[in-house]
C-alpha cells in the first residue's frame, strides 16, 4: 500500500514533512543529519539516542541510550522520554478505552457533556498531552474535578472555557486541558481568588506553610527569602511595596553578634567588686579577651 | 513619645490586609534579626500575603506603633484592638 509519504502534499501551499520517522521531526540544516525529539536527539545512522534517557528508571532493563525497545514498528517516542505501544491504531484505541473510562465516570455524575466528550474524543495523539502539560501524566486523579469543572462554570478570578470543545480537564496544578479531534488544547486557570487585587500574590511562588497564629510572625528564613524577592523584582533594590520608596534593610541584632576580642575595653585594675576606686589611676584600657580572663583578679 | 532608632526609611513586613485593606495593626513583633512586623487580626497568612514597606508608612497609618517603639529585640506587643493598650509580651 502506498500510504501517505512525506512527499504526498507538496507545492507551494506545504511544506515537507519532516517527521518521517516515529513522529520525530529529521533536522538536515547546518549539515546535521539527525532526529530531534522533544527532550533528546536520535542518531538515525546507529538507532539509539546520543542522550541519555531523562526516565530511566522506567526501562531499568535497557541501556538508557536504547530507542523504543529496539523495536520501532511496535513503539513510538516522540518525546524522548519513553518508548509508548503502539503507535498509530493502537495507540487510538488506548486512548479510547481512556476516554470510555472518563465518560463512565461521567455517567456516575450525570454530565451528558463528558459522554460525548468521552466517546467522540478518539485522539490519536493522546501522547501529545504530556508535551506541552505540566503534570497531564496525573489526569486520573483530576477527572472527577473535570466532570465538575466541565458542569459547572469556570471559577471567578480567572480562565475561560471554550465552547465546543469535547472534554475538560483540571489537572490538580490548575491547568485545564480540553481534548477535542485535534491536539489538546490547554489554558491555565488561575484559582487563587485574590488574584482580582492587581497587587495580589506579589510573593506568591514562595510555598510556606500557613500560620495559623494570630499576628502570623514571620520565620527568618522567610523574611529572608520575602526580602530576597522583594529585591529581584526591583532590580537588586529593596523597595516599599507600599509608595515604592528605597528601603534600609533592618539592622542585625547587637547581641547576637559576635564580641570583638580586640575591643578595647576600661578596665579597673583594682577590681570594682574589689573595692576597686573609679579613679582614672585604677582605669587603663585592656583588650576584651584580656579582661575577661582576668575576671575579677587584681590585675 | 517614643521614637524608633532605626531609620524611616528601614523595611519592615507587614501584610496586604494592613497595607491594602486598612486591616488595624494588632500585632507587633520585634525580631532577633532586627525586623519589625506589623500584622492585623488575621491568621493563616501565606507568603504572598506579606508585603515590605518603609517604617514611616507604618508610622503614617497608625502612629499608636510609637508607643512600642522600644520594644526590645524578640518582644512582641499586641492589643485587643486599635484603640487598646499595647500589651508587651
Amino acid at each position: 500500500m502506498a500510504g501517505i509519504s512525506s512527499e504526498a502534499a507538496k507545492g507551494i501551499a506545504y511544506s515537507t514533512n519532516k517527521k518521517k520517522y516515529n513522529g520525530i521531526e529529521e533536522t538536515r540544516e547546518l549539515g546535521l543529519n539527525q532526529y530531534d525529539a522533544e527532550l533528546r536527539i536520535l542518531d538515525p545512522q546507529i538507532g539509539i539516542w546520543w542522550q541519555v534517557d531523562p526516565e530511566t528508571e522506567k526501562m531499568e532493563m535497557w541501556s538508557p541510550y536504547t530507542s523504543n525497545y529496539d523495536n520501532p514498528i511496535l513503539y513510538q517516542d516522540p518525546l524522548g522520554n519513553e518508548p509508548e505501544c503502539c503507535g498509530g491504531l493502537l495507540g487510538a484505541l488506548a486512548d479510547i478505552g481512556n476516554k470510555i473510562s472518563i465518560a463512565v465516570i461521567g455517567v456516575a455524575v450525570g454530565s451528558l457533556n463528558v459522554i460525548s466528550g468521552g466517546a467522540v474524543s478518539i485522539n490519536p495523539f493522546g501522547f501529545r498531552d504530556k508535551l506541552r502539560g505540566t503534570d497531564l501524566e496525573g489526569y486520573d486523579m483530576a477527572i472527577f474535578t473535570a466532570q465538575v469543572a466541565s458542569m459547572m462554570p469556570v471559577p471567578a478570578g480567572g480562565g475561560r472555557k471554550v465552547p465546543g470543545t469535547n472534554a475538560e480537564f483540571i489537572t490538580p496544578g490548575g491547568t485545564s486541558v480540553k481534548v477535542g479531534p485535534t491536539a489538546p488544547e490547554i489554558t491555565t486557570i488561575n484559582t487563587n481568588q485574590s488574584s482580582s487585587n492587581a497587587t495580589g500574590g506579589k510573593y506568591s511562588h514562595l510555598k510556606e506553610p500557613k500560620k495559623v497564629e494570630p499576628g502570623g510572625a514571620t520565620t527568618p528564613a522567610q523574611r529572608k527569602r520575602i526580602l530576597e524577592e522583594n529585591k529581584m523584582q526591583n532590580g537588586g533594590q529593596l523597595k516599599s511595596d507600599g509608595d515604592g520608596r528605597n528601603l534600609n534593610p533592618p539592622k542585625q541584632n547587637k547581641k547576637g553578634q559576635k564580641a570583638d576580642m580586640n575591643q578595647g575595653e576600661v578596665d579597673h585594675i583594682d577590681p570594682k567588686s574589689r573595692g576597686g576606686s573609679n579613679s582614672n589611676s585604677n582605669l587603663r584600657v585592656v583588650s576584651k579577651e584580656e579582661n575577661l580572663k582576668k575576671g575579677n583578679k587584681p590585675n | 513619645m517614643k521614637t524608633f532608632e532605626e531609620d524611616l526609611n528601614t523595611a519592615v513586613i507587614t501584610t496586604k490586609y494592613v497595607l491594602e485593606y486598612k486591616s488595624p495593626i494588632l500585632y507587633v513583633f520585634h525580631f532577633a534579626d532586627g525586623f519589625w512586623q506589623f500584622s492585623g487580626a488575621e491568621t493563616e497568612l501565606l507568603d504572598e500575603d506579606y508585603r515590605i514597606v518603609s517604617l514611616e508608612e507604618i508610622i503614617n497609618m497608625d502612629n499608636t506603633v510609637l508607643e512600642i517603639a522600644d520594644l526590645p529585640y524578640e518582644g512582641k506587643a499586641n492589643r485587643k484592638d486599635k484603640t487598646s493598650l499595647w500589651v508587651i509580651q
